[in-house]
């Protein structure tokens, strides 16, 4: 073979290569996420500074600290054994760790990140039993020095995500963040707590966080239409942690008018689960324009997922902001369970109350066309006092019965419900249905 | 976009304007893949050597001083970040029939041509790429390698000798170059 054949068949293979080589969805997806999610240049720029005058600074301190020690070699070895790690920070390197203090440990199990969710998997052990009822926690987060949460003065026992007490002095949770503003493919993770179960502390956290790529790709490119609209629906993209794709919704001049709803979203699987959405999106009348939907992963035993149009309307609120109080006269039961109205969107069914040593536990379920919102409801004790509900694995909304719980009640005490008038939703007909690529 | 617009993009972009960075990437986006795509095997792999390559030249953009070498830059730092995802990833190696008894390559003219482009060490693998792959003339690859067109020309040569020994009977015949200048 000679220089010519050789010269000929490298052009005539790059002829090959380049033919339809258009950027996939795939790439230009990444595209926009990236553009989507540039910080703010300035202020990178400010945190450079001061992270170089930072290390200058700390060089300089070890450098001194260095040639001190090298001179008592015996004493540094004594001072480093009797140094106690109390609200230290720890860096991470995707073990879990732990940090102590008030006697309150704090374990980061694990941190999982799929380029929009970052989830925390953390463990608190305390030496006490926890007190949920009044234990407030103060949180700030940061991504590569840019605070991506912050909850200095929540008044929850948890200011983000879920979680459970497994033991009177372990809870166990997850920290859920979107990261809808900055989203880097890797960076680095501050967390850091200054109040903890109510007692004040520091316990901090610094560990590297790298993008799972994790993910199937649906090429769903649907389009569902009748009277009242077309639905359009991109690729969707799957992760262990998030459901996205980008929708557009058209109202035509159907029965329902595009001036007085806003066209929302309900993403169903195929065992009447709810996906929460991480940033709702609706839509109204005028020129359509393409959104993007952000919500939770679909569980794992799910095989299907229907996409569903639903109209609200944005005023309900204003003329039914009061509350609904409900008084339990009687013991309820699934035959005869206790009705909690809702306004339009329909009505709770409270089955039963069961007293138990250590807590109170309700169950029931919604009735009604929104059953995402239905589930909100409080208890009021006999002085009109809210009751607090104990920290509980939030279920995914939907029809199927449930339980909350309550702390320890006495049987006799009154109780009364409250709930509030609820949007209702209203279906015009658009749907589709899509299997869940596995 | 008109060389204008670009122009004030790119001034806008060094002032620290997201808006008038993200409208130049856009418009670079489909040639960015095209680049990836000749130098990685993946969509995925592109993806991220692309999303790199943005997050680099976002954070590099005040340091750009002349407008008109704002996508060469960006190609040159898209180059760059293939090279890391390249060498992240395992070579492709050869079957071991391909070698010949007592190590002596063996004529194989079903030999796969990117199998042996793959083969080749660098820098001569890139400037394979560039030229035939991507389809560049010798001054840009040597505008974006930074080196000089006569190297370009001497890589590929070098290149091409190789590729014709593997392939091939013998040696590239000759010192005619057959790359557009």
């Amino acid at each position: 073979m000679n220089a010519a054949d050789m010269n000929d068949m490298l052009r005539l293979a790059g002829q090959e290569r380049r033919a339809g080589a258009e950027a996939p969805p795939l790439v230009l997806s990444r595209i926009e996420e990236t553009l989507q999610s540039l910080p703010d240049r300035r202020g990178m720029q400010r945190l450079a500074r001061r992270r170089r005058f930072g290390y200058v600074a700390a060089s300089l301190v070890l450098i001194v600290l260095a040639l001190t020690m090298a001179a008592r070699l015996p004493w540094v070895a004594d001072g480093l054994n009797r140094l106690s790690v109390v609200g230290a920070a720890l860096r991470g390197e995707g073990k879990a760790m732990s940090v102590t203090d008030h006697g309150i440990k704090l374990t980061i199990e694990q941190v999982k990140y799929d380029g929009l969710i970052l989830a925390v998997d953390y463990r608190i052990r305390s030496q006490h039993p926890i007190d949920w009822q009044t234990g407030t926690s103060s949180l700030v987060m940061r991504a590569d020095g840019m605070e991506i949460i912050s909850m200095r003065d929540a008044n929850t026992f948890f200011p983000i995500g879920t979680g459970k007490l497994t033991k009177p002095n372990i809870y166990e949770g997850t920290l859920l963040v979107p990261m809808t503003s900055y989203r880097p493919p890797e960076f680095k993770l501050d967390i850091s707590f200054t109040k903890l179960t109510g007692a004040f502390g520091a316990w901090s956290f610094k560990l590297p966080v790298k993008m799972d790529r994790t993910a199937s790709t649906l090429d769903s490119n649907k389009r569902v239409y009748n009277s009242e609209g077309l639905l359009e629906i991109g690729d969707m993209t799957f992760t262990p942690l998030s459901t996205r794709f980008k929708f557009k919704y058209t109202f035509s001049s159907g029965q329902t008018s595009p001036s007085k709803y806003l066209a929302i979203l309900q993403l169903v699987d195929d065992k009447d689960r709810i996906l929460r959405m991480f940033a709702p999106i609706s839509t109204s009348g005028g020129e359509a324009a393409e959104y993007p939907v952000y919500a939770q992963a679909v569980p794992k035993d799910a095989r299907q997922l229907t996409i569903k149009v639903a109209y609200i309307d944005p005023n309900y609120w204003k003329n039914h902001d009061r509350e609904i109080r409900t008084v339990m006269t009687e013991a309820p039961t699934k035959a005869h369970p206790l009705k909690l109205p809702q306004g339009e969107a329909g009505y709770i069914e409270i089955s039963d109350v069961r007293y138990l040593a250590d807590r109170t536990v309700i169950r029931y379920r919604t009735v009604g066309s929104n059953p995402g919102d239905q589930l909100n409801f409080g208890v009021l004790d006999e002085k009109g006092v809210y009751l607090p509900w104990m920290p509980q694995i939030e279920e995914m909304p939907g029809l199927a019965e449930r339980t909350r719980t309550l702390g320890p009640l006495d049987p006799g005490a009154p109780l009364t419900f409250v709930t509030q008038p609820t949007v209702p939703f209203l279906y015009p007909g658009l749907e589709t249905v899509v299997d869940i690529p596995r | 976009m008109t060389e204008l617009a670009w122009d004030t993009d790119v001034r806008l972009a060094a002032d620290g304007d997201r808006e008038a960075f993200a409208r130049l990437v856009r418009a670079m986006s489909g040639e960015m893949y095209r680049m990836a795509r000749t130098l990685l095997h993946s969509d995925a792999d592109c993806a991220d050597a692309i999303q790199e390559a943005i997050l680099q030249a976002y954070r590099g953009m005040g340091k750009l001083r002349e407008p008109a070498f704002f996508k060469t830059w960006c190609m040159r730092i898209l180059i760059r970040e293939c090279g890391r995802i390249k060498r992240r990833v395992l070579p492709v190696a050869l079957p071991q029939a391909y070698e010949g008894e007592a190590g002596r390559p063996q004529r194989m003219p079903d030999l796969d041509l990117q199998a042996a482009v793959e083969r080749l060490e660098e820098p001569l693998q890139t400037t394979v790429r560039l030229h035939y792959w991507a389809d560049l003339p010798l001054e840009r690859i040597a505008e974006l390698t930074e080196v000089p067109a006569g190297t370009v020309k001497s890589r590929l040569h070098r290149a091409r000798k190789q590729l014709a020994a593997w392939l091939g009977e013998g040696d590239e015949e000759g010192d005619v170059g057959y790359e557009r200048c």
